[in-house]
């Protein structure tokens, strides 16, 4: 059983990463979600790369196509009345409202809301906070988040990873996390919360209690290029083809590495001596690697139980054997796009995958939701788009 | 800061987990509210508390930093599963329980006698989540995974580094608490549907899948166009200059962005202002337009990492700012325990430990109705709660419990 969500009601009012992998999550298993996007040019995620083909355009976004999987799209200007009455009308009968366009800012949302709804919304950064007002793309968040000072060699520029949605999914995830969880709150109690997530917080949530353990020990840990600082075999090393990485963290693991690499050597025998001469360690085991593949080396390590991955490049993701025979991609028809294969998730439930939905065209179900579900005559509905409300 | 209910109250989760995969997801549930017993052994405790700290483990289980983060707001239960009594209490757990989350190898909970079927069996609505690195079923199943493997194979090393060169570890180690978000969500759902309909199931997390989904902008992209993207030192062809520039003094960093010819022209006008007159270059042809500025980037960083060299990077970041370009400091673990924004909004919290000390730990990245879940406790240490557990949620008598603690089914030292 998948749909394990299909007794709840979300609204989604946004225009960000965040938002939409947090509405995605509650769509996949289930839940009733409604994306209300603005007329004619709808959400911006849809004008977030990538393309089909490189061509923007409102049915074009791949984020899109991802995030919104099995949503229904409605449009709406919520600044007109009639458009404002609508928003409101839906939101009488949501459990969720997720929100990164300011809705939950306006009190008279909150007056006319059934009062068993979660509010959700996302920022930047904490409100009254001396970021508040500060622009900021990924890379700013991940720099104030406490990530960028973990990625690159010590001495050399910090980076973020090539990818956009790394950053933004994180704090959608968590008020996902968070609004489901008060969701139970609400029905047991009859009272929705207001859950305020800020991506700077989001993100260093996610670092490895790197200021506990300042705390505790008076060490700094930051970016060490491609090694965890201090462990001898929780790094990368280069094979014939590439790069392989090994998080070898215990004695017993770095132990097999170093049979499996054929090093025998009394300059390593304990875990002090490696950490002592952890470099010296390292030529040794990447003279083993440098004569392999890195599929080789995966699968040697693998078999003996040492923790060694292969670093996979983009195109050979899909065709990893346990990608592949776990069934992770999905395949979605999509009247613009075609049969395109997308990732799946975000896990298997009793053994299956949540069912593939497609995302919906701009306003798709605008009129089903309108005259099915808010009992608005179907005559009033060319009124409602002739104004530019929907 | 007001004490708002919680929204897990009345929910009990048995945490049999170890690192960080597993042990955040329960974590998560435990302050937002769930009651979450977190069981160990004294046999065999979680191998978090002393890979994380130097020293002999048994002076300094109880001293692990991220130990005692990650298993924050939770009772501590030592039970040996090796032994037909500890896996008998474990299963009266499971029938007084909500959910049961593991992130052990497949092969462990059945050998244990601890399969998703036999506690369906004690309690029908019970949703066990399994958190592994490669799912519940597959050729590599059995295969072993750290945060730094998941990264490897999903993709994102392959995103992770300069321009050119090779993959990089994340010091983050993101695949860990990116597959631990996923397990809480998707057990919560899970709970959700068994509270309505008394059917529990089993939720199978895997940290590779996990760490692809994160990353999908990249993996659609080469469905959509055919190219595969790699590792590049500025993240992103839409905007130049973007990336961090060097700052005055050690390893200090200033996180610039330029998306929009009017955030190029306020670029120019920060720099005027500045004091530097603004310079040739900013009139050069090589930089003219976007696509121009992108083209050229190399030549154009090489200028902007002259001038903002001169620069304290909080300082440079602000005014920036109010010329409206993105930017920010890069901010190291010292500097994010004093930043303002963090302590204005208490995400700091400090809690004392019997034997750490006062400590400060990371809140719950959400507020609800404006304060974040409180963190009542770090650790626990190693068997803390067991008189509590047994007694009060299993309902033994104290020689019983004695008894237990003598043939070391229980016990609060390890056996190293």
């Amino acid at each position: 059983m998948t749909d394990v969500l299909h007794d709840i009601r979300v609204v989604e009012f946004s225009d960000g990463c965040s938002s939409a992998f947090c509405g995605r999550l509650f769509a996949r298993l289930g839940a009733n979600v409604v994306l209300v996007e603005r007329p004619h040019t709808g959400s911006a995620v849809r004008w977030e790369p990538p393309f089909l083909d490189d061509r923007a355009g409102v049915e074009r976004g791949g984020l899109f196509m991802f995030t919104a999987s099995g949503k229904r799209s409605l449009t709406l200007d919520p600044a007109s009345p009639d458009g404002a009455t609508i928003l409101r009308r839906l939101l009488e009968r949501a459990d969720v409202l997720i929100d990164d366009r300011g809705l939950t800012v306006d009190g008279a949302l909150a007056e006319h809301a059934s009062p068993r709804l979660v509010r959700l919304a996302f920022r930047h950064f904490t409100a009254g906070g001396p970021y508040e007002k500060w622009l900021a793309t990924e890379l700013q968040l991940a720099a104030l988040g406490g990530w960028m000072a973990q990625l690159g060699e010590p001495r050399r520029t910090p980076l973020v990873s090539n990818s956009r949605t790394m950053t933004a999914f994180v704090p959608g995830v968590i008020g996902a996390i968070a609004a489901l969880a008060a969701v139970r709150g609400a029905r047991q109690s009859g009272r929705g919360q207001r859950i305020d997530v800020a991506a700077q917080e989001a993100l260093l949530f996610t670092t490895r209690f790197n200021e506990t353990f300042l705390s505790y020990t008076g060490i700094e840990l930051k970016r060490a290029g491609d090694r965890y600082p201090a462990w001898a075999a929780y790094r990368t090393f280069k094979a014939a083809d590439g790069d392989v990485t090994a998080a070898a963290a215990t004695d017993v693991q770095i132990e097999k590495l170093m049979e499996v690499a054929g090093v025998d050597d009394p300059r390593f025998k304990t875990r002090k001596d490696r950490e002592a001469r952890v470099d010296e360690f390292g030529v040794e085991i990447s003279r083993w690697t440098a004569a392999h593949s890195r599929e080789e080396i995966f699968k040697l390590c693998q078999e003996a139980r040492v923790p060694m991955g292969k670093v996979n490049r983009i195109d050979e993701i899909a065709a990893m054997e346990q990608v592949k025979a776990r069934g992770f991609f999905e395949e979605i028809d999509h009247p613009v796009a075609g049969r395109r294969r997308f990732p799946g998730g975000p896990a298997k439930f009793g053994g299956q995958w949540p069912e593939p939905r497609r995302a919906p065209l701009l306003g798709e179900h605008t009129a089903e939701i309108l005259t099915g579900e808010l009992g608005y005559p179907a005559v009033e509905l060319a009124t409602l788009a002739e104004m530019g409300v929907i | 800061m007001s004490a708002a209910p919680l929204p897990l109250e009345g929910i009990r989760i048995v945490d049999f987990t170890a690192y960080w995969a597993g042990p955040l997801p329960t974590a998560i549930m435990a302050d937002l509210g769930a009651e979450v017993i977190k069981v160990e052994s004294i046999q065999r405790p979680d191998q978090f508390r002393i890979l994380a700290v130097s020293g002999d483990p048994a002076e300094v289980y109880e001293l692990s930093p991220p130990f005692n983060a990650t298993n924050r707001n939770k009772l501590g239960l030592t039970l040996d599963l090796a032994r037909p009594e500890g896996v008998r209490l474990f299963k009266e757990l499971v029938r007084r329980s909500d959910a049961v989350v593991q992130n052990y190898s497949p092969r462990v909970m059945p050998q244990l006698g601890l399969s998703y079927e036999s506690l369906r069996e004690v309690n029908p609505a019970i949703v066990m989540t399994s958190v592994s690195g490669f799912g519940q079923e597959g050729p590599w199943r059995d295969y072993v995974s750290f945060a730094a493997i998941g990264e490897a194979l999903s993709g994102i090393s392959g995103l992770s580094g300069y321009t050119g060169e090779g993959a990089l570890i994340h010091g983050v180690g993101v695949s860990d608490p990116f597959a631990g978000y996923l397990a809480a969500f998707s057990t919560l759902a899970a709970v959700h549907h068994a509270r309505a309909t008394g059917a529990g199931q089993h939720v199978d997390v895997s940290q590779l899948e996990a760490s692809m989904q994160y990353i999908a902008d990249a993996l659609i992209e080469f469905e959509f166009t055919g190219r595969p993207r790699e590792r590049a030192t500025s993240d992103d062809s839409a905007m130049a200059p973007h990336g961090a520039f060097p700052a005055r003094g050690e390893d200090a960093w200033v996180a610039l962005s330029v998306a929009t010819e009017q955030q190029w022209h306020a670029l120019l006008a920060a720099m005027d202002a500045s004091g530097m007159k603004s310079p040739e270059w900013a009139s050069d042809a090589r930089f003219a337009t976007p696509l121009l500025r992108r083209r050229n980037r190399a030549a154009l960083n090489e200028q902007v990492a002259q001038w903002t060299a001169r620069f304290d990077r909080r300082e440079l970041a602000r005014d920036l700012q109010s010329h409206g370009v993105p930017a920010a400091p890069v901010l190291a673990p010292s500097d994010l325990l004093k930043d303002p924004s963090l302590e204005g909004a208490g995400f700091f919290q400090y809690v004392d430990h019997p034997t750490a000390g006062r400590h400060p730990y990371p809140s719950f990245p959400a507020r609800i109705d404006g304060a974040h879940p409180p963190i009542t406790r770090v650790g626990p240490m190693l068997g803390e709660d067991n008189h509590y557990v047994l007694s009060k949620i299993l309902g033994l008598g104290d020689a019983e419990i004695a008894r237990l603690e003598a043939d070391r089914i229980i016990g609060t030292r390890p056996l190293y």
